[in-house]
């Protein structure tokens, strides 16, 4: 098979030994790669109903069909396992090297199985696999751990490692790789912390054919000059960083754990102020052209940088009450750092401060709490005490959906999450398509396995005459194919028709003859078989919903009054059902699994 | 009568203009799209090429109109009131 090895590799941490698979051609001309080969692999590898701590979880890397072979953007693999945060499918990505060093070792995936009773360093490379002991890095942060590893093996090794937040299994750590980029969602470095796994270093270059390399070379050229074009400006000149002051003026900026109620100014930490005040550099991916990676160097940091997106400035800033620059650098690079989601830390941050104002802590809690000055010096704080699981912390490291159960008094209300996993910085009050894929997503409350806030923000002649469950079907859909090939979404407007232009790219790539229906429908099964996973692991329909405070907090400005009722999302979801053709509960019929040629 | 109009601008359209507002005066009745952006070339012509297209009278497709930070507008629809905000917005919204 072109474009594939056709091969897993599975290493069993329990036994310390491996073996390899085939991989199916059938079962890539469904799943493709990344993403949708991740959750095939999760659904048959993962035992229903394991503990997602257990040694039965599978924590899987996948490459995907477009990894090396140079095409823009694509140096991306994705990492699944069944999320401590939500019991489903986690899922994250990540960029960069370490995509082309998996599949240098000549696998399409690597399944990591079991858990040890020591701390393991794997290194996997041409010569086997060695489970080297890694007690002398615990303790160590992602760049230390990272930095340690590239001196003991040379250069050439790409690293997956976490930080002390996975160690302490943190239920919202990340998986950090190429210096500083976080898989960073869904809890996977805690999934790789409960089998005392501190890295794995990848170095192999096995060499894949392509089936038409002629076309694909051509491809390449042409992809790299529109790449440069409109399209991605804004990721191009400040990142993901410029939606602050974009989403602050639209009042679509959660601020003050979703309460909008804020007389603080955040023009400070706009991406166009950070621009202009402070030094900042642009770093690219593995074979990205774009560059839409801004690092900024930490006032008073030394030279200290931090690669800043949007969502930590969001989560670290206005979603904490925070509107102080060198704060939130500061609090982005630790979480980095410790190798923690930086959304899940921020609302749970968030969601403690609020209980804190309003006297709802346990007795109990207080005594675990640090000493303060202000709301900067608590976050800094909570973030350490949540790393290192010390004090309140630990408390906290479970994040806000399973604290705030456990306390009860209304807080649930507002703490901010969907199926377990903490809210994005899109409010959905105002957003309504953004609200239903929030709701609906199966990983919880997603960022970007929909794009839904597109249709929210496009003028109504843009978005046509579809139902808003259509809309986020669809977007879902398009994600689901993007993130299986793996594109990058930043990429994605430089098509000029996804469909018909990846689907060429694919068969150019593999030698099949797939077309654009072919192509969409695998986007749709992806989707599907990531349901029908939660379904399997407990999904009800009650958690296809949003937070209590998103309905009975409506927004309001003057006249302008933004909400959203319980009855309103009731009826999109009914939609978003409709248009999956789902039954009325949510449920997939067996005739529409059959149809998707989706065996459970 | 004189339609004042606010621009406020977002992302690299501010960064190249080096301020957030700029206040335009049209004599004319009626005023859309197309005289906004000749008046923004005529004021920064470093806009061009990054941010409009001075040739054609357009914004470039990373950016978008939104009016009053309500509506986001087709610029062809554009209907332009004495004291409207209208806001330049980089179009790309993923992050
Ligand atoms: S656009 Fe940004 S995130 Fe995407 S591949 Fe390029 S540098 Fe990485």
């Amino acid at each position: 098979m072109f474009g594939y090895h056709n091969k897993i590799l599975i290493i069993d941490v329990s036994t310390k030994s491996w073996r390899w698979e085939d991989l199916q051609e059938e079962v890539v001309k469904d799943f493709i790669g990344g993403s949708g080969l991740g959750a095939y692999l999760l659904y048959h590898y993962c035992p229903p109903g394991a503990d997602p701590f257990s040694p039965a979880n599978p924590l899987i890397f996948c490459a995907s069909p477009l990894v090396g072979s140079r095409l823009t953007t694509t140096s991306k693999f994705a990492v699944v396992s069944k999320s401590p945060q939500t019991g489903f499918i986690g899922d994250s990505l990540s960029s960069s090297s370490l995509a082309l060093s998996i599949k240098g070792i000549g696998a399409d995936a690597v399944i990591i199985l079991g858990s040890s009773s020591q701390w393991l360093s794997l290194k996997v490379d041409e010569s086997g696999i060695q489970f080297n002991d890694a007690s002398h890095l615990l303790g160590n942060t992602t760049s230390m751990t990272e930095g340690h590893l590239i001196e003991t093996f040379g250069p050439g090794y790409g690293i997956a490692c976490i930080g002390p937040a996975g160690e302490n299994m943190v239920r919202f750590a990340s998986i950090s790789n190429d210096g500083g980029r976080q898989a960073g969602r869904t809890g996977n470095g805690a999934v790789m912390g409960s089998k005392k796994i501190k890295a794995i270093s990848f170095k192999g270059y096995k060499k894949l054919n392509y089936f038409n390399e002629s076309n694909l070379s051509k491809t390449r050229k042409q992809l790299a000059i529109k790449s440069l074009g409109e399209a991605t400006e804004k990721y191009r000149t400040l990142g993901t960083m410029a939606n602050l002051s974009v989403f602050e003026r639209l009042k679509v900026l959660p601020i003050g754990n979703f309460r909008n109620q804020s007389n603080k100014d955040f023009h400070s930490i706009s991406g166009e102020a950070i621009h202009n005040e402070e030094k900042v550099s642009t770093s690219h991916c593995a074979n990205c052209t774009i560059g839409c990676e801004k690092l900024v160097t930490i006032p008073n940091g030394g030279s200290a940088k931090v690669r800043l997106e949007y969502q930590s400035l969001f989560a670290l800033g206005p979603l904490v009450g925070i509107s102080d620059r060198e704060t939130i650098l500061k609090s982005s690079k630790f979480c980095d750092e410790m190798g923690m989601d930086t959304i899940s830390a921020g609302s749970t941050c968030a969601w403690f401060m609020e209980c804190m104002q309003k006297g709802l802590l346990p007795k109990q809690w207080l005594g675990l709490l640090p000493t303060y000055e202000n709301d900067e010096d608590l976050l800094r704080k909570l973030l350490n005490a949540i790393a290192k699981r010390s004090g309140i912390g630990d408390i906290l490291a479970e994040g806000s959906a399973r604290v705030s159960k456990e306390i009860g008094l209304g807080t649930e209300d507002f703490a901010m999450h969907v199926k377990g996993l903490e809210m994005p910085g899109y409010e959905p009050r105002s957003l309504h398509t953004m609200a239903l894929a929030l709701a609906v997503s199966t990983r919880g409350a997603c960022h970007n396995r929909s794009s839904a806030y597109e249709y929210d923000f496009a003028s109504s002649s843009d978005s046509g005459k579809l139902s808003r469950g259509q809309m986020v079907v669809d977007g879902e859909d398009y994600s689901a194919v993007m993130d299986s090939l793996i594109w990058c979404k930043f990429v994605r407007k430089v098509f000029d028709d996804f469909y018909v232009e990846s689907s060429e790219i694919l068969n150019d790539v593999t030698g099949w003859d797939m077309d654009p229906n072919q192509l969409a429908r695998c986007g749709e099964r992806i989707n599907n078989l990531k349901k029908q996973f939660n379904i399997r692991e407990g999904w009800v329909m009650d958690q296809d919903n949003l937070p209590k405070r998103i309905f009975s907090e409506p927004l309001s400005d003057g006249e302008n009054r933004q909400s959203l009722s319980e009855s309103d999302l009731g009826t999109m979801i009914k939609s978003y059902y409709d248009a999956r053709e789902w039954t009325s509960d949510g449920l997939i019929p067996e005739s529409k699994l059959k149809s998707l040629g989706i065996e459970c | 009568m004189a339609i004042n109009l606010t621009v406020e601008l977002y992302g690299n359209s501010r960064i190249i203009a080096g301020q957030k507002l700029v206040q335009l005066e049209f004599t004319e009745s009626k005023v859309g799209a197309v005289d906004v952006i000749r008046a923004l070339a005529l004021l920064f012509p470093a806009l061009g090429g990054k941010v409009l297209d001075s040739g054609d009278k357009r914004l470039l497709s990373s950016y978008v109109f939104n009016l009053n930070g309500v509506g986001f507008q087709d610029p062809e629809k554009l209907k332009l009131c004495d004291g409207d905000a209208l806001l330049i917005l980089p179009s790309q919204a993923g992050g």
